[in-house]
């Protein structure tokens, strides 16, 4: 159809459907959920634990790297990818990872590739670590946008995902990252992650790992005490 | 006779006495009061100034559609800002026919889906096999229904009337071995077979649960990932939606956000929350070089100037059906339709006709449940009424015999000597006669009594009690 005579319907039918307007009683607007002088990091690791993640506060640079070179080890992980992003960089996570023996691979790395072989090496690899834009404490959330230095597929396809997220980017409630996003332009792709992949679709009991990861850690990079 | 979970049907009466009689549905609905439905509860209890949002989620609905021919044209002129292409489909095969142009213009043959109640409502999947091509359904639930030919009978858990036994049976058709009833190692199996479509498919087709005017953001919810997998791999991305799914800004997503996956499962959020603005840009690895919405009207204009308009604000959350007394006794296939549960008894008789749909508006006991718990607090059980009524107007769904016995109640109602005269003549022989409760009514008025008894009236009448005794008891003093 048209849109010029698709819209013109639908002008129509508005202005019919008027008369049938909802009772909506009118409502100061809902405020983020307070952070109530809680511990947001703690919150957020609370409420990552709810939904069968696994979370680690860890204190400073150091702590970091070998939380998450434990993790890649207990999953016996030889093939990583990465996201370029500053605070990985910062971490210094690429050269750490390098020096324990894993395979690498950052979006640079793999832009030299064809599509085809991008495709074998994605879907081979057994982890993917990401740095995420905030943390929602009230749900256990991690917002990760992507870009092309943060491709989508590394915190969706390896059955392990690693997100680091700073302590200062942990914030109490949706609200409060969708307050963020309204001066900028969106990216191409936003993922909210709340959690291991899950599926209640037999017999309404939840198993984890269906298409996404099964394997889901967030580790907080908080300051040196 | 029908295979009510394969074939859609008119026959709400016979479907629900199979289901009444099916064991393993019997036991497999018995669980959802008390896990989604009474999740639902609990998330909406935990959650401060919930009673507001499910307000402010329903205002936001309610003015979008006062401006959705705006926000339509907004939407589409955002997309193609990005470089996306919108489609206008004024039916469902209209929306066929764009989706196989897409694809045959590029010789795709084969596609992954993701959960949409919208490309079940078009019959999407029988286009492509009657085309030739090639579409799995990815989400775990949708999948084992595809490979059982079943259809779907819950919004959001669609194989909710399998067993695991069952559906081992149905997965193990594609797998060398057959498959234990193990959950874990049929998701790992399905988990291992699907990749291999999403890896080789040349398109992923979606459905969509809100999208952004001002941003000309689309937004996916799913559990599993497979949502993101359709939109991350294929080089072309299809996205099918009902048109009254957009909503003005991007500050409303997070009031529907907070309710949705509350009200569907009692998760505060889904695991996987989508938002995708445009086909992917330049540079980037991953994500679709093409993309492509189609909106889709499908009789919602019509709904939108009628009475029952507020039905389109539904978000698809499946809380009602979770709460409906006669949704957890029949299931969803007994309704007939796409959409099951109360909703379904809207839905289905304003897409599909409400005369050869005439019993779903009475498939409920008008309890209330599904607007308590309906997170856009939509006034279904009004929305029934309503259906009933314009039944009983249309003169169809009630009999001679039934219009007969109303139009001589209601003059007797309007006459006080007529209803005294009858009442007397009632209690001085049923009343007196009688057993109190009647098991069994004559003619067609054993239906009544098929399932419960009917209570004889009392020997005495009210007034009469209440001239020679109750007024003496409870009048007013005199003094
Ligand atoms: S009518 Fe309400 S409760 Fe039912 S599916 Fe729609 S949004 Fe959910």
């Amino acid at each position: 159809m048209e849109e010029q005579a698709f819209l013109e319907q639908v002008a129509q039918a508005v202005k019919q459907g008027h008369r049938f307007r909802s009772q909506v009683p009118s409502q100061p607007p809902v405020s983020p959920v307070p952070a109530e002088g809680r511990d947001l990091v703690e919150w957020f690791l609370q409420e990552l634990q709810q939904v069968g993640g696994v979370g680690h506060r860890a204190q400073g640079a150091q702590e970091t790297r070998r939380t998450i070179s434990t993790w890649l080890h207990q999953h016996q992980v030889r093939e990583v990818l990465l996201w370029e992003h500053k605070v990985l960089e910062e971490l210094g996570l690429e050269d750490h990872l390098r020096r324990q023996g894993l395979k690498t691979w950052l979006p640079d790395q793999l832009a030299s590739f064809s599509a085809e072989e991008r495709k074998q090496i994605v879907f081979g690899a057994q982890a993917g670590i990401t740095a995420a834009q905030w943390a929602v404490a009230e749900s256990g959330t991690v917002v990760l946008p992507s870009t092309p230095s943060q491709p989508r597929s590394t915190s969706l396809l390896p059955p392990v995902a690693i997100a680091v997220v700073r302590a200062q980017q942990v914030v109490a409630d949706l609200f409060e990252v969708f307050q963020h996003w309204e001066a900028a332009p969106l990216p191409s792709y936003v993922a909210l992650v709340t959690g291991p992949s899950k599926t209640g679709d037999i017999q309404l009991q939840l198993t984890t790992g269906v298409h996404g990861p099964g394997h889901w850690y967030v580790v907080v990079w908080d300051q040196e005490r | 006779m029908t295979d009510f979970a394969r074939a859609e049907h008119h026959q709400f009466l016979e479907a629900s006495q199979a289901a009444l009689a099916d064991e393993h549905l019997q036991s497999m609905l018995s669980r959802l009061g008390e896990t989604l439905g009474a999740r639902n509860r609990q998330a909406f209890a935990q959650l401060p100034q919930s009673d507001q949002l499910r307000w402010q989620a329903k205002a936001i609905k309610d003015q979008a559609l006062a401006q959705l021919d705006q926000l339509l044209a907004q939407l589409a002129q955002n997309i193609r800002a990005l470089g996306g292409h919108v489609h206008w489909a004024a039916d469902g095969q209209e929306a066929c026919r764009i989706v196989l142009s897409i694809l045959q213009s590029h010789g795709i043959d084969k596609v992954v889906k993701s959960k949409s109640m919208t490309t079940e409502e078009i019959h999407l999947n029988r286009s492509l096999e009657q085309a030739g091509i090639e579409a799995v359904e990815t989400d775990f639930g949708e999948y084992v229904i595809q490979l059982a030919r079943q259809r779907p009978s819950h919004l959001v858990a669609p194989a909710i009337h399998m067993t695991v036994e069952q559906i081992a049976q149905v997965l193990s058709q594609e797998s060398p071995e057959p498959l234990p009833p193990e959950p874990e190692k049929l998701t790992a199996f399905a988990r291992q077979k699907l990749r291999q479509y999403f890896a080789t498919a040349g398109a992923g087709i979606t459905g969509v649960n809100f999208a952004v005017a001002e941003t000309g953001t689309i937004v996916i919810i799913s559990n599993e990932g497979n949502a993101r997998l359709t939109t991350t791999v294929p080089p072309v991305h299809i996205a099918i939606m009902g048109m009254e799914k957009v909503i003005p800004k991007l500050e409303h997503l997070p009031v529907f956000l907070k309710i949705l996956a509350r009200a569907a499962t009692g998760q505060k959020l889904s695991v996987y929350t989508s938002l995708l603005t445009g086909p992917r840009r330049a540079a980037e690895q991953d994500g679709p070089q093409e993309f492509h919405l189609i909106i889709l009207d499908n009789g919602r204009s019509r709904i939108l100037a009628s009475p029952l308009r507020e039905s389109l604000f539904c978000i698809r959350c499946g809380a009602c059906l979770n709460a409906c007394p006669v949704y957890r006794n029949i299931g969803g296939h007994a309704y007939g339709g796409v959409y099951a549960g109360p909703i379904g008894a809207v839905l289905t008789p304003l897409y599909d006709g409400l005369e050869i749909n005439c019993h779903l508006p009475h498939a409920s006991s008008l309890c209330g449940a599904c607007q308590a718990a309906c997170p856009v607090r939509i006034a279904i059980p009004e929305m029934l009424i309503r259906l009933r009524e314009q039944l009983v107007r249309s003169g169809q769904g009630a009999s001679w015999r039934e219009r007969w016995a109303y139009g001589l109640w209601a003059w007797m109602l309007r006459r006080p000597w007529a209803y005294g005269w009858a009442t007397w003549w009632a209690t001085r022989t049923l009343g007196r006669w009688a057993p109190r409760w009647l098991r069994r009514l004559p003619g067609k008025l054993h239906g009544w009594t098929a399932h419960r008894d009917f209570p004889a009236p009392a020997p005495r009448r009210f007034r009469d009690w209440w001239a020679q005794e109750g007024r003496h008891q409870f009048g007013p003093e005199q003094s």
